[in-house]
């Protein structure tokens, strides 16, 4: 029999498994008495036992059935799991994990121990009640074969748009009304793959809690961590490039953010801190906000710092927000080689996390109170594949903005509302003066010297606006990556054709002003 | 060509047995993954043959069998079951399961086991 083709199937199961594992350990270890997660133990190790057999991996085998042995006896109440047991077994999940990844590694020293703890002595158990198990109903599918729909979809959208456009321009009348029945279609289709590629915020965020646990272990803090809005569905691959961003908020928070136990008491606090990790559905995004009630951020401490790395200079520091000043720490220039942990550790600070976010068209925005919590905003559009944008025009060429940095959009009569200071153009928005940036001077395109409106963008939570000839409304366009030398401009975060069959650059704000 | 639901709750193992089962021209016209979902599923399919795991969520394979086979007195289930559970076999059996098989498993085997209790 061909295993080959089962590899795949085998991976992801038992990759939910692990899943499923950490989390039923967590429950188990959060509350000892508790038999439910018993049950779902033993079948995870089970099944994962089950498709290993048939695959042939002994290794995985052996240790799965040990353990599943050891869940046995809990479960029938012929040995009771206590805190050094849970720990074993954290370990075995651990080790599982890498031989499931195709590591080979010695399991000697597992096996050994959980043959030693399944011949031990323990009291009985109260039993109190069976488990209710979560049921999945659902069917696999790569996400390179969704990739690949998609882009079929995204043809389909633009070649309906020549159609259409043609159909307008000689006035082809017969074809109106099938043609407003294709679009409906067409619209229809994509959102269906859209959906599709939605996947629940659990998928990662189960991750987190074994992660908090063993941080906050290593660094002797008492974390009470909570999840909200984990059913908030966000595109697969989005996804998946924001996790390593949030693991490194979230260790964040526990390395520099929440107090020692002994600090805390001092401080009048609860001996535990509160890591919360919240997502929320906005409009045609996702907020994930990871926040802590530890010591917070100090914005003297940080002005000090900013001013000393040149970032600021003490005449911009009379204007800034306190927002904005919480938002510097962000900044390239403002982590040089600090102290690294082996917790939060691994170089990326949150300069890199902004990057990470403003690639994916989204945004990290920082709060604070110091001494009673930070807040860390991110926010990123629901997924990378279809994005709604603004379209502006400049001399000959059309460029394409991402709604989610646009915030709003006025027209202006050149001569009297832009100003000039210091050599800079400005513009006065609601008794708030904003600065001013051409499209044609930043792409050294020639103008038609039109300038009528200004698209207002938010960035780093500051107001600027980009002077263009003109702009057409709001567009979904798809959005394709640019390869070879034009990839590595960050001033653009892709490419897009539009109606009538011309690509548009699709613009990243950030690193355009 | 015979009928058969497969009840696992690892979809690898229904893809599995389905394979080796649809190579041999069976005809898998149903899947369940829970043992309640099996018993909903017979009544509605009226399969020849039922392949049955032993350890589901929500209902066990065993509690499966014993449901199924008050329905239907005639019905013919093959236990699929892992090493070390001979014990959880014999209930089977004594519940109503004609015979079993054991997880991993050969392709002739189950295409011998499933054929014996076709013609039970």
């Amino acid at each position: 029999m061909d295993l080959s083709k089962y590899r795949e199937l085998f991976l992801t199961e038992s990759r939910e498994n692990l899943l499923n594992l950490n989390k039923y350990l967590l429950a188990l270890e959060n509350d000892l008495t508790n038999v439910a997660p018993l049950n779902e133990i033993f079948r995870s190790f089970h099944t994962i036992k089950g498709m290993a057999a048939s695959m042939g991996y002994q290794k995985i085998v052996d240790l799965t059935h040990q353990a599943e042995d050891l869940l046995d006896k809990f479960r029938k109440e012929e040995l009771k799991p206590n805190e050094e047991v849970l720990r074993l077994l954290f370990t075995a999940v651990d080790r599982l994990k890498s031989l499931v990844e195709g590591e080979d590694l010695s399991i000697d020293d597992v096996m050994k121990n959980l043959e030693l703890v399944s011949s031990g002595e323990f009291g009985k158990l109260d039993i109190k009640e069976e488990a209710k198990l979560r049921k999945i109903k659902d069917i696999r599918i790569t996400l390179d074969y969704l990739d690949t729909l998609m882009n079929i979809a995204g043809e389909l959208v633009i070649n309906k748009d020549r159609i259409l456009k043609i159909t307008q321009d000689r006035l082809i009348e017969e074809l109106t009304s099938p043609l407003e029945r294709l679009s409906r279609l067409v619209l229809d289709l994509q959102e269906k793959i859209m959906n599709i590629r939605m996947v629940p915020m659990w998928q990662v965020f189960d991750r987190f809690p074994r992660l908090i646990r063993d941080s906050s272990v290593k660094l002797g803090k008492e974390v009470d961590f909570v999840i909200e809005g984990k059913e908030i569905e966000l595109d697969r691959s989005m996804l998946d490039k924001l996790t390593d961003p949030l693991i490194h908020l979230l260790r964040n928070s526990i390395d520099h953010g929440i107090e020692s136990p002994q600090q805390r008491e001092q401080l009048n606090k609860p001996r535990k801190g509160r890591l919360l990790l919240q997502a929320k559905r906005l409009k045609e995004s996702v907020e994930i906000v990871v926040e802590d009630d530890g010591g917070g951020i100090n914005p003297d401490e940080v002005l000090r710092v900013a001013k000393k790395r040149g970032i600021i200079t003490d005449e911009e520091v009379e204007k800034l927000t306190p927002k904005e000043i919480f938002n510097l720490i962000a900044d390239t220039r403002y982590s040089t080689k600090r102290e690294v942990t082996e917790v939060s550790g691994r170089g990326v600070g949150l300069d890199i996390v902004k990057e990470r976010l403003s690639a994916l068209g989204g945004s990290l925005d920082i709060d604070s109170t110091v001494g009673e919590w930070s807040r860390f905003t991110l926010r990123v559009p629901l997924t990378l594949a279809i994005i709604k944008a603004l379209i502006a025009k400049v001399g000959d060429e059309r460029y394409a903005i991402p709604f989610s940095q646009v915030s709003e959009i006025i027209n202006i009569n050149p001569s009297s509302d832009i100003k000039t200071v210091h050599n800079k153009e400005v513009m006065l928005l609601r008794g708030e003066v904003i600065s001013l940036i051409r499209l044609s001077d930043v792409f050294e395109i020639p103008s038609n010297g039109n300038s009528n409106s200004v698209i207002v963008v938010n960035v780093e939570g500051k107001d600027m606006g980009i002077i263009v000839e003109s702009y057409f409304g709001q567009q979904e366009i798809i959005v394709k990556s640019l390869g070879g030398i034009l990839g590595d401009l960050p001033q653009f975060a892709g490419v897009t054709i539009l109606g009538d069959g011309k690509p548009a650059l699709i613009l990243d704000v950030a690193n355009i002003i | 060509m015979s009928t058969v639901l497969i009840v696992d709750d690892a979809m690898f193992m229904r893809r599995m047995l389905g394979d080796i089962l649809t190579k041999h021209d069976f005809e898998i016209i149903g899947e369940a993954e829970t043992g309640t979902e099996a018993v909903e599923k017979y009544k509605q399919l009226k399969p020849d043959l039922v392949t049955m795991d032993i350890i589901m969520p929500d209902m066990s394979g065993i509690d499966a069998v014993k449901e199924i086979v008050k329905l239907d007195p005639e019905a013919r289930i093959l236990m699929v079951s892992a090493m070390g559970q001979q014990t959880l076999v014999v209930e089977a059996i004594q519940a109503g399961a004609k015979d079993y098989v054991v997880k991993p498993f050969q392709p002739s085997r189950v295409i011998e086991a499933v054929s014996r209790v076709i013609k039970k």
